[in-house]
This record gives structure tokens, C-alpha cells and sequence, in this order.
């Protein structure tokens, strides 16, 4: 449902989520809930930036690994940790102090892969799937002369000529959102689609939170941890 | 730039006077290109595979070397400063055993390599791609190295174990003879990426919802009756009071693996024979055996997961304080 991305943005606007539970829930959960996700957008960032990381940042993600995971574990105890919480409480830290960085060794380049691929599977068409596959890694394999390795300037610049930098066509200087082909669905099907699958995740949500919690009261009841 | 691009601006200057390349001279280039062992492309059952991952790794790490553009990427300390590494590396005889799992010393100069498996897209297909880390930016497309595209909806171990098969030996001779860069020889620290399905199925695990689901350690998932007796031993995913797991998981239990299920293993060795405390659920021989420590952390799963658990913690909340 969600990518990265749209991950990174409901982040960014943690607070518009903690306001939606104002009045809904007791004041010290909702302290706790706006707690966490502080200490998630400072986790987010840290473990996805493709860059080294500096030793002191490095010593506060672990500590805020470690007060995530235990906040979310002891102001919510239907919470069970999952091997994703595990990795970012233990391994993530252990990984980062190790080679001092975790998204320059991440996977966001194999996702990026099957987003080029989408986008240009129309340039690498052939008479078979294999032979589409074959005709982008062949056509990959060539482009790598034109890689950043090769090619000495590592930043492309337009140039300063007066005129140069006019948006010539209709995706140019435009935001990712109005570009089109983008985030915005292009018709009213792929729209309804998108709002029937929006509809279907919130109602899947909705029993799978309502599954944990009776769950976890049927446990208490029978007197478990 | 497109052929036809590239010509539309070659006849706007003047056409043959400019000294510009014809049409016909680059697709007889990119030929040639393609007949490079670093850029050609076999079709097999599996998918399109690149011929020589070796060839592409020294084609791109000579292509830095030349730009000045190599990063060294040093190990931390213990108190996080950088170890500089000094000792050039020296490939084990020709004779000893190869095996990916051997991380080399910390002052041993050499390449982070990331070997990443994952299903996805649309039309679907398992992308297998290297990556080269000692780089500015190793996570830019056009600066890894896409090794194998693999029309596939499914991705389970005998698919992947027939994908990676056509790789695993030249991996796993990058790793033992190290590659030079500058005139140095440098060992080959290998990483593993990817989701974490696909990281289970390179090791034979049985998942993300077995009773020790981590990669890393072994910890159990839940505390429960069934599994006091590995609770009380191997501590569970549920104490988040510990700063360590108790046991970690290392590549010599992997290396046991592979040999329980090899050629000639004795009947009572193999996989279905041992233990839940033997095998630690590795059900399959593992297809590459790495240092645990060697596994990245998946930031993007990490990322999508988590934030999509903070979500869905807001509905429990209110639905528990109905």
C-alpha cells in the first residue's frame, strides 16, 4: 500500500495523526502515541540516510531505538515484537556502530530497480518475458559507461546560457505530484480503484487492530503475561 | 540520450562535418560493447543473467580507481572511531576450502560489495543486482550493477536457489581471490540485501514467522509453553530489557548446514534429522553462507513496516479504549 516515500511524508505529518486521537483516547496514551512517533522520525531519518553517520548520532539512535521499542512495549502491552521491531531495537545499531551507516548498504536500490523497470518495460519489449528481461539487463549493462564511475563530473548541471533552464515540456519544473503519472491517478477508474483500495486496507486495518486487541483481553482473562 | 536524439542533434550541428559519431558507428560500438564479458547477457530458464558478475565488479571499480572517485569505507571500534586499514589482502592458496562466510580483519584493505535479491514490480520478476559501496552515492541506479532480471510471481527456495545458482561460484570466488584496485589487492567484504523473505530463503530459513525468526540471533518469537525449554536458553524477541541478544548466530552453524545436506553426508546429518536446536530453522541448506553480522538491516522493510505498525497502533488504541 505504502512505499518509502509516502512513508518518509506520514512522518513528516505526525502531528495531524496524534490530533486525529485527541478526546478518543486517555491523555497519557496519547502523550505516549506522540512520543513515539517523535522518536520514530528522528529513527527514520538516521536509518535511511545514505551517508556515514557521525558517532554521536550513531550512540542517540540506539538509545532512541532502545526507548522506542520499550515505550511502545510498555504503554501498549498488546504489542508484540516483531522480528522488524527486534532488527531496529538489537541489529540496526549493532550493523550502524559496525560500518557506520545502514542506508548506504540498504536495499533501496533493488527497489529502485523494479521502478525502472515499470516505468521503461515499453523500451525493453520482446517476443518473450525473459527476452524483455534480457533486453533491459543487456541495455543496463552498456548504460554503466555513462555511470557517474566513469563519467568524472558527478553532478549534472544545466546550463547558466539565458533560456537553458525554461521548462520545455509539460512534466518540467513541475513538482512530482503535477507531473502526472505520478502519485495523481490519470482517470476516474484508476481513481476509483485507488479509493476501493484505500477503503479495503482501512477496513483491514481496522480487524486486524480489533483482532490483536480481543486477542490480547482473552489472554489477560485467562491470566497470561 | 536516445540514438534518435543524439542524431537530431548531430544533423542540427552539420551532419558528418562536426566529427560527430554516425548512427550506424555507435550501434556497431555498443556491438562491440556487448561482447565484452563484463556486459553479456545470457538467457536461461531462470531469467537473463549477466555472464560475468567478476568482470562487471573489476570493470567498475577500475572505472573509479581511474576518476579518483574509490571511497574507502573503514570498520568502527568500539568507541565508533574508523580502523584504518593497512595490510594489503592476501587470497587464501588455491587449495584451502572457498567459503563466503570469512570476514576479513578490520586493518585488511578492501571493497564492500552488496549482493541484493528481491521480487517486485509489475511486470513481477526477482532482481538481482551488486552494489559497490565505496562510492559517493552506491545507492544511484546507474552506479550499481544489475546482475539478473527473473520473470518470476514466486520467489521460494528452489526458484532463488536456481536464480542465484548461476552467480554463487563467481561470488564466492570474488570473495577468496579479493580484487585490486589502484594496483592493491583488496578482500571482498560481502553484505546481504534485500526484503527479509528473500534473505531467508538465501539462508534456507524457514521465515519471519518461524519460532526463531531472526537472522541475527537466536532468539524465539514468543514466550509459550511449547518453547519454555528454547525460551530459557535462547531468551525471546519479547525482552526488550536486554541490551544484547544472549546467542547470536554465526556462519559456521551455516557452513554445517551446507554440509548436512551435501553429497555423501552422513544419513543421520541431514536437516530433516536434527534437532529445532540444531537446525535453528535453516530447514534448506543455506545458498551462500555469510558473517551474520554481514546482513544488512533492511532499512526501507524497516521503514515501510514500522511506520505501518504506528498506524495501525492508533486504531487499536481507540478500539481499546471502547
Amino acid at each position: 500500500m505504502f512505499i518509502g516515500r509516502h512513508c518518509r511524508k506520514i512522518a513528516e505529518r505526525r502531528d495531524a495523526e496524534c490530533r486525529t486521537l485527541l478526546g478518543l483516547v486517555p491523555e497519557h496514551l496519547h502523550q505516549a502515541y506522540k512520543r513515539l512517533w517523535l522518536l520514530w522520525g528522528r529513527l527514520e531519518r538516521t536509518l535511511n540516510r545514505a551517508a556515514v553517520v557521525q558517532a554521536d548520532e550513531i550512540r542517540q539512535f540506539r538509545t532512541d531505538a532502545r526507548n522506542f521499542v520499550r515505550l511502545m512495549k510498555r504503554s501498549f502491552p498488546w504489542v508484540s515484537v516483531s522480528p522488524k521491531l527486534h532488527i531496529l531495537l538489537h541489529h540496526a545499531p549493532a550493523f550502524m556502530e559496525r560500518f557506520g551507516s545502514v542506508g548506504l548498504y540498504g536495499e533501496q536500490a533493488v527497489e529502485s530497480w523494479h521502478g525502472f523497470y515499470k516505468q521503461n518495460a515499453a523500451k525493453y519489449t520482446a517476443q518473450t518475458e525473459v527476452g524483455s528481461c534480457a533486453n533491459l539487463v543487456r541495455a543496463m549493462a552498456v548504460a554503466r559507461e555513462a555511470s557517474d564511475s566513469n563519467l568524472v563530473r558527478v553532478t549534472r548541471r544545466n546550463s547558466a546560457r539565458e533560456g537553458a533552464r525554461r521548462a520545455r515540456k509539460s512534466g518540467d519544473k513541475r513538482m512530482r505530484k503535477y507531473r502526472g503519472g505520478g502519485d495523481e491517478p490519470e482517470c476516474r477508474a484508476a481513481a476509483d480503484k485507488a479509493i476501493k483500495e484505500g477503503r479495503q486496507w482501512a477496513e483491514s486495518i481496522f480487524k486486524e487492530g480489533d483482532r490483536t486487541i480481543v486477542t490480547f483481553l482473552k489472554r489477560m482473562a485467562s491470566g497470561g503475561d | 540520450m536516445s540514438l534518435a536524439a543524439f542524431n537530431g542533434i548531430r544533423m542540427g550541428l552539420g551532419g558528418s562535418r562536426v566529427g560527430l559519431a554516425s548512427i550506424p558507428a555507435l550501434r556497431e560500438s555498443r556491438k562491440r560493447l556487448d561482447g565484452l564479458p563484463s556486459k553479456s547477457v545470457v538467457v536461461k530458464s531462470s531469467g537473463a543473467h549477466l555472464m560475468s558478475i567478476s568482470a562487471a565488479v573489476h570493470e567498475k571499480l577500475a572505472a573509479l580507481s581511474a576518476c579518483d572517485s574509490f571511497v574507502e569505507r573503514l570498520l568502527r571500534d568500539e568507541n565508533l572511531n574508523p580502523m584504518p586499514q593497512t595490510e594489503a589482502y592476501e587470497p587464501p592458496s588455491s587449495d584451502a576450502p572457498v567459503s563466503g562466510s570469512a570476514a576479513s580483519p578490520a586493518n585488511v584493505k578492501d571493497v564492500h560489495l552488496t549482493l541484493g535479491v528481491d521480487k517486485g514490480g509489475d511486470p513481477s520478476s526477482v532482481k538481482i543486482v551488486v552494489g559497490i559501496v565505496n562510492q559517493t552515492k552506491p545507492q544511484k541506479l546507474s552506479n550499481t550493477i544489475l546482475v539478473a532480471v527473473c520473470p518470476a510471481s514466486k520467489d521460494n527456495y528452489d526458484e532463488v536457489a536456481e536464480m542465484l545458482g548461476e552467480h554463487l561460484e563467481q561470488v564466492r570466488e570474488l570473495v577468496r581471490g579479493g580484487v585490486v584496485v589502484g594496483g592493491v589487492r583488496r578482500a571482498v567484504r560481502l553484505l546481504l540485501n534485500g526484503y527479509y523473505e528473500a534473505l531467508c530463503t538465501v539462508h534456507g530459513h524457514k521465515g519471519p514467522s518461524a519460532t526463531m525468526p531472526c537472522l541475527n540471533c537466536l532468539s524465539i518469537k514468543a514466550p509459550s509453553d511449547a518453547q519454555a525449554a528454547l525460551a530459557d536458553i535462547y531468551g525471546t524477541l519479547q525482552d526488550v530489557d536486554t541490551s544484547e541478544p544472549p546467542h547470536s548466530r554465526c556462519a559456521s552453524h551455516l557452513e554445517q548446514m551446507v554440509a548436512a545436506e551435501a553429497p555423501g553426508a552422513a544419513p543421520g546429518s541431514l536437516l530433516a534429522h536434527l534437532s529445532q536446536a540444531a537446525h535453528r530453522f535453516n530447514n534448506r541448506p543455506p545458498l551462500f553462507t555469510i558473517d551474520p553480522r554481514q546482513i544488512v538491516p533492511i532499512p526501507v522493510h524497516l521503514v515501510m513496516g514500522i511506520s505501518l505498525r504506528l498506524l495501525r497502533l492508533a486504531v487499536e488504541l481507540v478500539i481499546s479504549c471502547r
